[in-house]
């Protein structure tokens, strides 16, 4: 049984009279101490998939599929089973630690709350909270207990964030955009710290980004998202290296890279499309060089093919040849 | 009147380090002591105020319901500081036992007021939807009474005295504590913090208890402090007009009253003492409210 599984998740915005489709028979699995990426644009989706595995769902929205963490379906989930579900066995780290954090509370009650809420004593929470903070780096942990989230630079105040969301000792850590909003040198330590953590767990890791490079770097597997819908997924390695279907391919295109001899980066033409404004066919379809009139009528469905599955009418024809 | 309120969105930049180590409350004091002289006169002022009422009776020189009608509209001297009033009473005393009922009254619509709108507020803003809907809908409905004419009904209804006015103001400011709260509230929890606190499992009633209400409590301390001088004066008119303390009991609204009459006998001071006393209560309050906001604003940026 995978830790978590999504199963043909569809969420669909009322707006006003016209229903609004977001996600359109999502499904995936992270397996106990996995790290699986969920790569896509902006309003891709994403984001709210991931949330769903909270029990978050956008206002009003009507849901279908399941969404099961160890085998027990989120959405059907009353509020007790919520609660304690978001309170032990699933915790995230948001994109920008600045504003996840209550800024007028000192690091030690944000890291004791849910400690103290359970029952453990003040000084034993605070021990705990103390040794968590060792554990994700930060010098002086009994000293920053009693600071103020703004004496924390970005990255600081991230790795405070990740100890936080370690403290109930979850089986699965949703990490949505985790280094977005910091530097590219902070990056690398906070990856490296919630990769180190993640594996000393044995925590499963759903990690939600836009940057596939990064993605594939400390990703054991990784859906590409587009529109609403999975358009492929593979091994990371697999995917970095031979990619199937034509928007995979063009996200790792549009990349620059450092190699002598690497071609400019190429962007995708056209913009990202919104699931609601999808025409029939593929969604990519109008930004894809590759496609045919069969491309613009014909809806393709995730299809597996040699280690993982592709949404490509055309994938086997071997068009991508990079 | 209401206190402008500052724009909660956080800084993309990172706040810069404060030099002060902020540790909660006491640098909030500091910061306050540090808004100005004017300020610092304001909260002088209220404490003056307040020890007046509270030991009005070892302060005051003279009882302030001893008739002397031997030294009707005496003016100043070294016995009777600001003269005495048409029954010869000390005008000095009856100003400093007034500020008795005068602090008394708006204390408790402000006390009680806030407490309900506070409620109200937080109710609307965290549940939004119909209950939101149906909570501002009836606020405005009570908005559009003026706290003058519901004071007048509640007085028709119980008799003249302090209870029935202070109902009546607590009822007109509900609405409005309420109002003001719900629109702070629910900036705040648009922020992303308490989302995360959302995802850890919190209640919404932990999250609004422990996070979002002493996020904006500050801002409510502001707007009470304002409303206190408002429902000072307001109250202080109801007595005025006879609606509110009754004589012989020294209220500054019933001495400018009973005053008024002197004034063609050229005796200034019993209407214009409890005038200035109340002109200098409210914008004292005013004062250290706008302070308080503009405290808040800067903890802001």
């Amino acid at each position: 049984m995978a830790l978590l599984d999504i199963d043909g998740l569809s969420v669909v915005l009322p707006s006003g009279a016209a229903a609004r489709p977001i996600l359109d028979g999502v499904s995936l699995t992270v397996e106990t101490g996995e790290v699986v990426g969920l790569v896509g644009e902006s309003g891709s989706g994403k984001s709210v998939a991931c949330r769903t595995v909270l029990g978050l769902r956008p206002a009003g929205a009507r849901t279908s599929g399941e969404v099961r963490v160890s085998g027990r379906d989120v959405l059907a989930m009353n509020r007790g089973a919520l609660k304690a579900l978001r309170s032990g066995e699933v915790a995230m780290v948001f994109q920008d630690p600045r504003a996840s954090v209550n800024p007028v509370r000192r690091i030690g009650d944000f890291l004791t709350e849910g400690l103290r809420a359970a029952g453990v004593p003040r000084d034993r929470a605070l021990e705990r909270a103390g040794e968590l903070l060792a554990e994700v780096g930060i010098r002086d942990p009994r000293g920053a207990l009693r600071r103020y989230p703004h004496e924390f630079s970005g990255g600081m105040l991230q790795r405070v964030v990740i100890a936080a969301a370690l403290a109930g000792g979850p089986a699965l850590l949703l990490a949505d955009e985790p280094t977005t909003a910091l530097d590219v040198t902070t990056q690398a330590e906070v990856i490296g710290i919630l990769r180190r953590t993640q594996a000393q767990h044995g925590t499963g890791m759903l990690f939600v980004t836009h940057d596939l490079e990064l993605a594939a770097a400390i990703c054991d597997r990784i859906y590409v998202m587009y529109a609403g819908r999975v358009v492929e997924t593979r091994g990371a390695r697999e995917l970095f290296d031979a990619p199937r279907h034509p928007y995979t391919a063009g996200l790792l295109a549009a990349a620059p890279s450092l190699e002598p001899d690497a071609t400019p980066p190429r962007p995708i033409p056209g913009r990202p499309v919104s699931l609601a404004e999808n025409p029939p066919g593929c969604a990519f379809a109008v930004r894809c060089g590759y496609a045919t009139d069969r491309c613009r009528t014909e809806t393709p469905r995730l299809a597996a093919d040699d280690g993982g599955a592709v949404a490509c009418l055309r994938a086997d024809e071997g068009i991508l040849t990079c | 009147m209401t206190a402008a309120p500052a724009s909660r969105v956080p800084s993309a930049a990172p706040a810069a380090k404060v030099a002060a180590p902020p540790r909660r409350g006491t640098a909030w004091m500091r910061g306050l002591a540090a808004q100005g002289p004017l300020f610092t006169a304001a909260v002088a002022t209220l404490v003056l105020l307040a020890l007046c009422a509270v030991f009005a009776p070892f302060v005051a020189p003279h009882d302030p319901e001893t008739i002397d009608l031997g030294n009707s509209l005496a003016g100043s001297d070294a016995d009777h500081w600001l003269g005495t009033d048409q029954s010869g009473r000390d005008v000095l005393s009856r100003l400093i036992h007034g500020a008795r009922t005068g602090l008394l009254g708006p204390l408790l619509v402000v006390a009680v007021s806030t407490v309900l709108g506070t409620a109200l507020g937080l109710v609307a803003a965290w549940r939004g939807g119909w209950v939101d809907s149906l909570l501002s809908r009836t606020m405005d409905a009570l908005f559009a009474f003026p706290a003058m004419l519901l004071a007048i009904l509640c007085v028709a209804v119980f008799e003249a005295g302090l209870t029935a006015p202070v109902i009546a103001m607590t009822v007109a400011y509900t609405p409005y504590v309420g109002r003001y709260v719900r629109s702070v509230a629910v900036q705040e929890k648009a922020r992303p913090y308490i989302e995360s606190y959302r995802v850890q499992g919190w209640s919404a009633w932990s999250v609004t208890t422990r996070h979002l209400l002493p996020n904006i409590t500050p801002n409510i301390v502001a707007q009470s402090t304002v409303s206190f001088g408002y429902a000072l004066m307001e109250l202080a008119g109801l007595s005025f007009l006879g609606f509110g303390v009754q004589p012989p009991t020294a209220d500054w609204g019933t001495m400018v009253n009973e005053g008024q009459g002197a004034i063609l006998k050229d005796a200034f001071m019993p209407a214009l003492a409890p005038c200035a006393a109340i002109v200098v209560a409210v914008v004292a309050f005013g004062i250290v409210g706008e302070g308080i906001s503009d405290r808040i604003a800067k903890r802001e940026r």
